[in-house]
């Protein structure tokens, strides 16, 4: 492997991180661990360098190494809470390289985040930056966790179709 | 939000948080199997979350994974080296191979300098590198950072951490000792069993494997609060002053802990009797009370000028006078007592030591001593002060060295256990009139 070729491989590694770590963190349906498996999923992606080929698309590939480290994961853990089946694993990685087949996502949400009305962004900052739990924000609030949970919900749908809309007006004819 | 569910959003909500149950794991399994919107939905929703989780919020370019790359290749200095390809790959070759992992989708919020470490040999951890940092892992080695707030965190390998901000941090393993100082009281701890809350202070928590959390407090004040209470409307399980220090069980039922053990430096404490060299192993007493968790504080060769004495106070040994203090019992180890013993009249402490050595007490000279001290112990016939600090409020100084400050005689007794093994202590000698004793000391030298 060559210097550029390096660097450009460390680049697209770099620039797929909140992929990888989306598609974990789905794949294991919100367990702690998703950070684990992703460094798991680094490693081995770093390790793999050498055979990668450049001219192929870098992101289905990486989500392809990291479905499979979280079935390595999986296994090893196998005393632990199981959520999905195989079948299952199968068609959420599906629906989710389908969803995010589009690079950017992260440049998207941020001209996404900047529209949303204060209120909105304000509950984003407590729940995401401030990493307040939405019983927590529900009690400050006196409102119940169930109207917070589904207000996050709603801007969280509303991001995603943003972010949708943004890359595609932003993808080349 | 799908019509068809109306719990979906909570049902969400609980897996993404990490609460959910095994039914709610299974009914969610079953939803996504039997229902495609649903799944476009569910990865819609765990996507989004992700990305949020990624930038905190607010996406910016420099809180991209590009940045986090690069801030682990900052100059001592603090700025930010020019980007070169090969700095830059050695800097993600160094997250990536030698196990000091800043994740990359590190959230804006959290910038924190690393003041000193130890066995990590990565050029991008020097002292005075700042880097931000979400969901930090330590295999090996130590590191202390100070973060914006003020507080330092003095963090022991193998450590997982999570910085929510520069007030707030979670511990799921390790050992963590935080110096809060004036700007950073209400300072946050969250392990799985208990939330830690600051009330102007020095503390430690240990995260063990084991599924506990301990809490040592060595100066000020916390609250433990339970893991899933509101901290602004529940009341907190205890509070703990210095000196005291507790287990919380999965169960979040607390107990005591009655030895932490210390190396030389203050972060080397440990819960868990770990080797320290110390020729004590244990000390144990008759406090039974639930109230009473106070524990002894053994510290290996810690007997020296300016010692502190009592697991509370800041009353420290020294010479009387300009000589110091004997030359036998320097380098001893310390077991720090617990002051308030000083009226106990009910009270045994057992000693125990690993091998044979020569067990030290330092008694207050001006009560009679009590009757199990001269049955058990031969007096040496030399004296030792113990320096009635001023309180921490008061604005005045200790003093330092040997002769200062407002020193109490203490006369120094000893006793020979040739095979090692355990000694019963009992209470304090009583003054009586004007004096006000203080709780004896407890030192042990390898013979």
């Amino acid at each position: 492997m060559t210097p550029d070729q390096m660097s450009q491989f460390v680049e697209r590694l770099t620039a797929a991180q909140s992929a990888l770590y989306g598609s974990i963190h789905t794949l294991l349906a919100g367990a702690t661990d998703a950070a684990d498996v992703l460094q798991e999923t680094n490693r081995v992606l770093w390790r793999k360098a050498a055979v990668y080929d450049p001219a192929r698309p870098f992101l289905p590939w990486a989500l392809t190494v990291a479905r499979f480290e979280v079935l390595a994961h999986r296994k090893r853990r196998s005393r632990d809470r199981l959520v999905f089946d195989d079948a299952l694993l199968g068609q959420i990685a599906e629906e989710y390289e389908r969803q995010s087949a589009r690079g950017g996502a992260l440049q998207a949400l941020e001209h996404c985040l900047q529209k949303l009305p204060a209120a909105q962004r304000e509950l984003v900052d407590q729940r995401y930056l401030h990493g307040e739990s939405v019983n927590d924000i529900a009690a400050r609030q006196g409102r119940a966790a169930n109207a917070v949970s589904a207000l996050l919900y709603r801007i969280r749908s509303l991001l995603a179709n943003c972010v949708d809309h943004t890359l595609a007006r932003d993808e080349p004819a | 939000m799908s019509e068809a569910e109306p719990a979906f959003p909570r049902l969400l909500q609980a897996v993404m948080d990490g609460t959910a149950t095994t039914e709610q794991h299974q009914r969610l399994a079953e939803l996504l199997r039997t229902n495609a919107t649903l799944r476009a939905e569910y990865v819609q929703q765990m996507r989004l979350d992700a990305l949020l989780h990624f930038t905190g919020g607010a996406v910016a370019q420099k809180t991209s994974p590009e940045h986090a790359a690069h801030a682990a290749a900052v100059t001592p200095r603090g700025n930010v080296s020019r980007f070169f390809p090969i700095r830059f790959m050695a800097a993600i070759a160094a997250i990536l191979v030698l196990g000091v992992s800043v994740l990359w989708w590190s959230r804006r919020g959290v910038e924190v300098e690393v003041v000193r470490t130890t066995e990590i040999a990565s050029s991008a951890w020097r002292p005075g590198t700042k880097v931000r940092l979400n969901r930090f892992s330590l295999p090996r080695g130590s590191v202390e950072f100070q973060l914006s707030s003020g507080v330092r965190l003095e963090v022991m390998a193998p450590a997982e951490l999570q910085f929510v901000n520069a007030m707030h941090v979670r511990v799921s393993l390790g050992q963590v000792t935080a110096d809060v100082g004036d700007r950073g009281k209400g300072f946050v701890v969250d392990t799985a069993q208990t939330q830690i809350v600051d009330l102007g202070t020095k503390f430690g928590v240990a995260v063990p494997n084991s599924g506990h959390t301990d809490v040592v407090v060595f100066q000020g004040e916390v609250e433990l609060f339970k893991r899933k209470s509101k901290r602004q409307t529940d009341a907190p399980m205890t509070r703990l002053v210095e000196g005291e220090a507790v287990r919380v069980d999965a169960q979040q039922q607390m107990s005591r802990i009655m030895n932490v053990t210390s190396g030389p430096h203050d972060k080397d404490w440990s819960t868990l009797g770990s080797e320290t060299g110390a020729v004590i192993t244990s000390v144990h007493d008759n406090l039974r009370a639930p109230t009473e968790l106070y524990y002894y504080r053994i510290l290996a060769g810690g007997l020296r000028e300016d010692a502190q004495a009592f697991v509370a106070k800041r009353h420290e040994w020294n010479g009387l006078d300009a000589a110091g203090l004997p030359a036998e019992l320097l380098g001893a180890d310390l077991v720090q007592t617990i002051p308030s013993d000083r009226h106990n009249t009910q009270l045994e402490i057992v000693v125990t030591v690993a091998r044979p050595a020569v067990i030290y007490v330092f008694a207050d000279s001006r009560t009679k001593p009590p009757a199990w001290l001269v049955q058990n112990f031969t007096a040496t016939g030399a004296l030792i002060g113990l320096e009635n600090a001023p309180l921490l409020g008061s604005g005045k100084e200790v003093g330092r060295g040997p002769g200062e400050g407002n020193m109490a005689p203490f006369a120094v007794w000893k006793r020979t256990l040739p095979d090692g093994g355990a000694i019963e202590l009992g209470p304090p000698g009583v003054a009586t009139g004007e004096i006000r004793q203080w709780m004896y000391g407890i030192a042990a030298k390898a013979l």
